[in-house]
């Protein structure tokens, strides 16, 4: 993926077919997360926290539901509707608005968390062995490639500050 | 065991209404925006969420990011409850581990 540049609130990427491919790969794996995982507690528990407060946070939760929902069919349809795509001799022309990247950078993100819980949460600082089987090597694959992307993007909102 | 089909003539107690008390402790700041480590999110990704969460520059995300990435966590805003549950719901929707703290 590469960044090509900012028209207005416009940004503009270059994909190669197999990068598309690959997007539209990780993405149709969103949303990955249950419901109830944005609201988990923290790691030391003891003082007052959100999760004592019942009522609030389930309309946090529910709202949370809400929006994945909402994300899950703009990801169709972004995949499906060529209006944000223009093909190249070499590839792609995605164009994306600036609410559009902020978007995109939750939705992969929420994969690349989601991948990794199903890996069972690895600590690279801990232990930094993760037994790859055909089962979780896709988790994997998305994680990284998630990461990947975020970074592009990332570069691109950087670059056009 | 107290009855609740108590005598007609009761104590009498000034009484606050419930919406005034739901108002103020709302309003009262005192609640903590807390971001926790973790090894999944990327350094530069969460820079980025302080930013447009909070509209904060680079400089203070960074350091915002680095505390949460060298001691663990980051007390990221005290607010009243209404906006620090807002905070919160921002970062959890860049899904960040963000919880909310009552100030002791």
């Amino acid at each position: 993926v590469r960044f090509l540049e900012r028209k207005h609130d416009r940004f503009v990427f270059h994909l190669s077919t197999r990068d598309r491919t690959r997007l539209a790969e990780v993405l149709k794996r969103f949303p990955l997360l249950p419901a109830g995982y944005a609201a988990r507690p923290q790691p030391n528990p003891g003082k007052t926290t959100a999760e004592a407060r019942g009522s609030d946070h389930g309309l946090l939760e529910a709202a949370l539901t809400d929006e994945k929902r909402a994300s899950q069919k703009a990801v169709q349809r972004l995949l499906k509707e060529s209006s944000a795509w223009r093909a190249t001799g070499d590839g792609f022309r995605l164009e994306l608005t600036s609410a559009q990247v902020e978007w995109l950078l939750q939705v992969l993100n929420e994969v690349r968390v989601g991948s990794w819980r199903l890996l069972g949460c690895p600590d690279p600082e801990r232990n930094p062995s993760v037994a790859l089987t055909e089962t979780n090597a896709g988790h994997c694959w998305a994680m990284e490639l998630c990461g990947h992307f975020e970074c592009c993007l990332l570069s691109a909102l950087d670059a056009s500050a | 065991m107290v009855d609740m089909a108590a005598p007609a003539s009761a104590p009498d107690v000034e009484t606050v209404p419930e919406s005034a008390t739901d108002e103020k402790s709302a309003l009262d700041p005192g609640y903590l925006v807390i971001c926790w480590d973790d090894p999944v999110n990327l350094m530069d990704y969460v820079t980025h969420v302080f930013q447009i969460v909070f509209g904060w520059p680079k400089p203070k995300a960074e350091h915002h990011m680095l505390q949460v990435h060298h001691q663990g966590k980051s007390v990221l805003a005290r607010e009243g409850l209404e906006r620090a549950e807002h905070y919160v719901h921002q970062l959890q929707k860049y899904s960040l581990h963000a919880t909310l703290e009552r100030e002791s």
